[in-house]
């Protein structure tokens, strides 16, 4: 971590092998990420693009306050909600336009399934979808999902709860289920 | 009414979502994102050089015109004999 502060601080000063760094570390992550709200692989390049080039502008102000990841995963979060803001498509989140993409494994029952739940999870509101994906399709632990949203654990805890239920409530008028 | 699943059922279909396969960015993302970053460099520098060639400008000027002062040469005489203002009438 006091590794990635360093390359920060590099970065801030120009360096570009250390831009490198930072990117090798962190861009698959960024790039799922953009991928899971979006599944536009052009897209997700922009926004990937975007991300850094902000790191780079951007690396002068990191206080060090939170982990490198997680800032870098707050711009990439920021810059996804601009883009669905410019869309104007917040209601209409493109995570159904995924299921069509998304390998899984070789079992029809469980493909139907895994679209069901997708169908299911584009249903939540807009910052309970936000939590649940971060933290089931980003695959990013709860304690960092919460500094990356801005919120305390408890209240993120409570947020992701309240999802679950929904889905409950949601996949529990599925036929498939 | 609905009977709601049992939450043991939806965590393990939402289990199910770690089959989503993970997907690597293009390896010319990164060729992409230098060749921004350079040229964001290169318009830095440029905008650097503009305000320090205007900055240098403006002293010089306000110098020169310091002098003009000293000499009670008005700015406008001043100006027409240095630069030749007036050339053409």
């Amino acid at each position: 971590m006091k590794e990635e502060n360093l390359l920060i601080s590099k970065v801030a000063q120009g360096d570009k092998n250390a831009l490198n760094e930072i990117y090798t570390l962190h861009s698959r992550k960024v790039y799922n990420m953009i991928l899971n709200r979006f599944n536009d692989k052009s897209l997700a390049d922009d926004i990937a693009q975007e991300v850094f080039i902000t790191v780079y502008e951007k690396s002068i102000n990191f206080r060090g306050d939170s982990q490198v990841s997680t800032w870098i995963f707050r711009i990439a979060i920021n810059k996804c909600l601009d883009e669905l803001k410019r869309k104007k498509k917040i209601n209409d989140h493109i995570l159904k336009e995924s299921f069509q993409t998304i390998e899984y494994e070789d079992d029809s029952k469980s493909s139907v399934n895994l679209t069901t739940i997708l169908k299911a999870i584009d249903e939540l509101k807009q910052n309970q979808k936000e939590a649940f994906t971060l933290v089931y399709l980003d695959k990013i632990p709860q304690q960092e999902a919460s500094e990356i949203l801005n919120m305390n654990i408890k209240a993120f805890e409570s947020l992701l709860y309240r999802a679950r239920l929904s889905l409950q409530r949601t996949l529990s008028k599925t036929k498939d289920f | 009414m609905t009977r709601l699943i049992d939450m043991e059922t939806i965590d393990q279909k939402i289990a199910l979502l770690s089959q989503i396969e993970e997907k690597s960015p293009p390896s010319e993302l990164y060729d992409k994102v230098r060749e921004r970053v350079i040229y964001l460099d290169k318009r830095f520098l440029m905008r650097l050089l503009i305000v320090i060639s205007l900055g240098l400008f403006m002293t010089i000027l306000t110098f020169k015109l310091g002098k003009t002062g000293q000499n009670n040469q008005p700015l406008e005489t001043y100006l027409s004999t240095t630069y030749n203002l007036y050339e053409n009438e």
